[in-house]
């Protein structure tokens, strides 16, 4: 484990540097993937879950919400954990009273009680995320443009694509791909579901 | 694709307020009508938003980058590094609970019925984690399994395992509803499967539900192997019990 301060962390994060995010990975992922594990959970599940707990961390670094009272560590397994029993929950199942925490000697920080981690424009908001990052780059730039509010001509011009026309089919094409595998995922599917209840 | 693609120019214009009055009562009347269009205006609108969250977006990127050196560096040649140490630890285990196996067997007499300490030891409630996408028969055996209905979860899990017997998830669970239903030989079989892939996340669980059902089924020698393993495999998640169990069998 290669150390790093916890001011070094908050700062990295903060910056979104690549060092530090890399650091924080391999110093912690282990822990949260074996807590993940030990409660019946996958490997695919403790990365979801660590990627977005980070994410939560850095908003509230972001926002001047953020207030260290136990190691980040500590923080971080609390943030992790609540979002794993949180997931299970919704999945159907109480976890809470059963859960098997890999090591013994933590205590589980009060400060992320108050966190709303599973809003649902958190899990839209991760799940967007996520299949844009699957796009080409080509495609992520078209549609960045477009969401930004350029027209099909600027984004003709930057692009330097032939046409006009070319740029519409490729905009169409990315966006179609991009929705697609949204409308495809269960998490989603769920939240439409409970929208017509 | 040309109809979807003028509906998507359709949406596009009423996202940049480029309608007219007409056009906009049209569309509101469709939205209002037609659930899979609202969807398709919802998304494109909640979209716009969230893609635009560039630093979150930045951020997320980066920490997929991180997962994947990680695992470049450190998962691969862990599995490895586990899977050797483990066909080691296995066989050493299973030389030394031959011996203690054939002590217990012959010379030690019986402090706990075998019945007994499966009821301590077995606890089926384990949380159900599988992927239910695109396959209807796994959703019903879930809302079986959950109610209880083993047997009617047994017949759909088959169904499954007979078309994918590679999903270790179902096989797991398969399993555990074969003890539930008492048919222990099935379920062992099943563990075995689970056991003999060797690369899936059941694999300590299927160890330990095995053991037990070796157990109750009156193959105590076998169990007491199965317990010896686990409890000298200090990482295992059901080490602890292991080593109980084997106090109670009086090992």
């Amino acid at each position: 484990m290669i150390k790093i301060s916890e001011e070094e962390i908050i700062r990295g994060l903060l910056l979104r540097d690549e060092k530090v995010i890399n650091l924080i990975y391999e110093n912690y992922f282990p822990l949260i993937k074996r807590m993940v594990k030990r409660n019946f959970g996958n490997y695919e599940n403790a990365e979801d879950v660590f990627q977005e707990a980070l994410v939560i961390i850095y908003e509230k670094i972001k926002n001047n919400d953020f207030r260290l009272r136990c190691s980040f560590k500590t923080f971080l397994y609390s943030v992790c954990r609540n979002q794993w029993i949180k997931s299970m929950f919704k999945c159907g199942r109480e976890y809470q009273d059963k859960f098997f925490d890999v090591e013994e000697y933590f205590v589980i920080s009060h400060d992320v009680q108050d966190y709303e981690l599973f809003d649902e424009i958190k899990i839209k908001e991760k799940l967007f995320h996520k299949y844009f990052l699957e796009l080409s780059k080509n495609c992520q730039r078209i549609l960045k443009l477009y969401f930004y509010g350029k027209t099909n001509s600027e984004i003709t011009e930057i692009m330097r694509f032939k046409s006009e026309i070319y740029t519409r089919t490729r905009k169409y094409t990315c966006k179609e791909t991009l929705k697609k595998k949204i409308f495809n995922n269960p998490e989603y599917k769920k939240i439409l579901y409970n929208k017509t209840l | 694709m040309d109809t979807k693609f003028n509906l998507n120019e359709l949406i596009e214009r009423y996202l940049n307020n480029q309608l007219n009055p007409e056009e906009l009562d049209s569309f509101n009347k469709e939205m209002e009508l037609n659930e899979k269009f609202r969807r398709e205006v919802e998304l494109e609108k909640d979209l716009k938003i969230i893609v635009q969250r560039e630093d979150v977006l930045d951020l997320r990127r980066k920490i997929h980058k991180a997962a994947l050196s990680y695992n470049r560096k450190n998962e691969s040649p862990k599995i490895l590094h586990i899977n050797i140490k483990r066909t080691i630890l296995i066989a050493a285990c299973i030389a030394a609970a031959f011996f203690v196996s054939i002590l217990i067997y012959n010379n030690i007499p019986r402090k706990n019925s075998n019945n007994n300490l499966f009821n301590t030891y077995y606890n089926s409630d384990i949380s159900l984690n599988l992927n239910r996408s695109g396959n209807n028969g796994l959703a019903e055996a879930l809302i079986s399994y959950n109610q209880k209905n083993y047997q009617d979860a047994i017949n759909i899990f088959n169904d499954i395992l007979s078309s994918d017997s590679s999903n270790i998830a179902v096989a797991f669970y398969a399993g555990v509803s074969y003890i539930e239903t008492e048919d222990f030989k099935s379920a062992i079989k099943l563990f075995n499967h689970i056991i003999k892939d060797q690369d899936n996340l059941y694999i300590e669980h299927a160890e330990w539900f095995r053991a037990l059902c070796l157990l109750r089924i009156g193959n105590k020698a076998e169990a007491i192997k199965e317990f010896e393993k686990i409890s000298k495999d200090t990482i295992n998640y059901h080490n602890k019990e292991a080593k109980e169990i084997l106090k109670e069998l009086d090992i």
